[in-house]
């Protein structure tokens, strides 16, 4: 469990790091100082002093608590302008990172059928066998789950609503055990043995139950790094027994591997595009 | 093409071993790129972007030093020569006048 909360830290330190932008806090910090330190003394001065260029039939701007306040306002200005412009320009992203999302996702996912047919015909496989790709995504604060980002096109619609916790099932258990060194190791889980589970396994929540395949014969966990970073999750499963022996072949790995690459530069932008705005 | 999106290379990947655990099998392994880079690298260090940058680093310090002399003699000279205060004349003695 410590070890499922240092994986939500982890992504939550990303997501951070990812949105935190310093200088947005250094404007809203001098424009604090700058409004108590400026408003106090001299920009009321401008306008109350005697030798001030205000005439005094402005006495509306001559009372100090006036005074103070548009000096506070003028100061307050500038950084208003620039947070409202920030907003533009965030919602105009979100829109960009939306109509890239539409434009990549069928694009990978056509290319993900293609792979799976060059796997059936080459090594003979059923047509019970999917692939999908998981990645981390924020629900809220502190809180990341799994979730199919894309599928074959035989993959169920429903069970695109999947959440996995970190620690959830049989993919949620191969995800805990993954790290930098373990980059290349894809984990095969046969679900037939479900009695022999291990004390650490925890079963999928009812929710994820009624939509998962109930029939799943094996999983195939391959992850997939941007870097030293955990992106996503390759999963493989069947519900067919004549697949197994196949999917338990370094031959199937290494054309997964070979399909991912070494630099899953489009699965980087999905992360990017899947966190961003949010 | 894959995830990386280019064409994939024919990487060769090495079984390293098999690991079986209570849930399932974890199969290890190895890029024999990833073999060739680690050799290559106790000859040559690759150079970062982080790298290129520090060493691009020295040249705006030496700009910036040279500014900072400069600008300092400049304002010492003129607090020296330049922006001398007159001195006042000294004072005329006019003779005494004697009727």
């Amino acid at each position: 469990m410590k070890f499922v909360r240092n994986k939500s830290l982890l992504y939550e330190l990303k997501y951070i790091s990812y949105k935190f932008k310093p200088h947005k806090l250094l404007l809203l910090f001098f424009t604090i100082i700058a409004g108590i330190v400026v408003s106090l003394d001299g920009a009321q001065a401008f306008f109350t002093a005697k030798d001030s260029p205000v005439p005094e039939r402005f006495s509306f701007l001559k009372q100090s608590s006036n005074a103070r306040a548009i000096a506070i306002a003028i100061i307050a200005a500038p950084s208003l302008l620039i947070w409202s412009s920030n907003r533009d320009t965030q919602e105009e992203n979100q829109n960009i990172s939306k109509i890239t999302e539409r434009i990549t996702l069928p694009f990978f996912e056509e290319d993900l059928n293609k792979f799976l047919d060059s796997l059936r015909i080459k090594f003979s496989l059923s047509n019970s066998v999917r692939i999908y790709i998981m990645m981390p995504i924020r629900t809220k604060f502190g809180q990341w789950h799994l979730k199919v980002i894309t599928n074959t096109k035989n993959y169920d619609n429903n069970e695109k609503d999947i959440l996995l916790k970190f620690d959830e099932g049989f993919i949620g258990y191969a995800f805990q055990g993954i790290n930098y060194d373990s980059r290349r190791a894809p984990k095969y889980i046969p679900t037939t043995n479900s009695n022999d589970l291990p004390a650490n396994y925890k079963h999928l929540s009812q929710n994820n139950k009624d939509l998962v395949r109930c029939d799943n014969k094996c999983y195939v966990v391959v992850p997939i790094f941007d870097k030293a970073f955990l992106n996503s999750l390759f999963i493989v499963d069947t519900n067919d027994p004549n697949d197994l022996i196949v999917l338990n072949t370094p031959e199937l790995h290494r054309e997964i591997f070979n399909w991912i690459g070494n630099e899953p530069i489009l699965l980087s932008l999905i992360w990017r595009l899947k966190h961003h705005g949010r | 093409m894959g995830a990386s999106g280019k064409i994939s290379e024919s990487n060769d990947y090495e079984l390293r071993e098999i690991v079986q655990d209570e849930l399932g099998t974890t199969f290890v392994y190895d890029r024999v790129e990833d073999n060739i880079d680690e050799t290559s690298a106790l000859n040559k260090t690759p150079i970062t972007a982080s790298a290129k940058k520090a060493s691009n680093s020295w040249v705006y310090w030496v700009i910036f030093l040279l500014l900072s002399v400069t600008i300092t003699s400049r304002t010492s000279l003129k607090n020296n020569y330049g922006s001398k205060q007159p001195i006042d004349p000294p004072p005329v003695r006019l003779p005494r006048y004697t009727p």
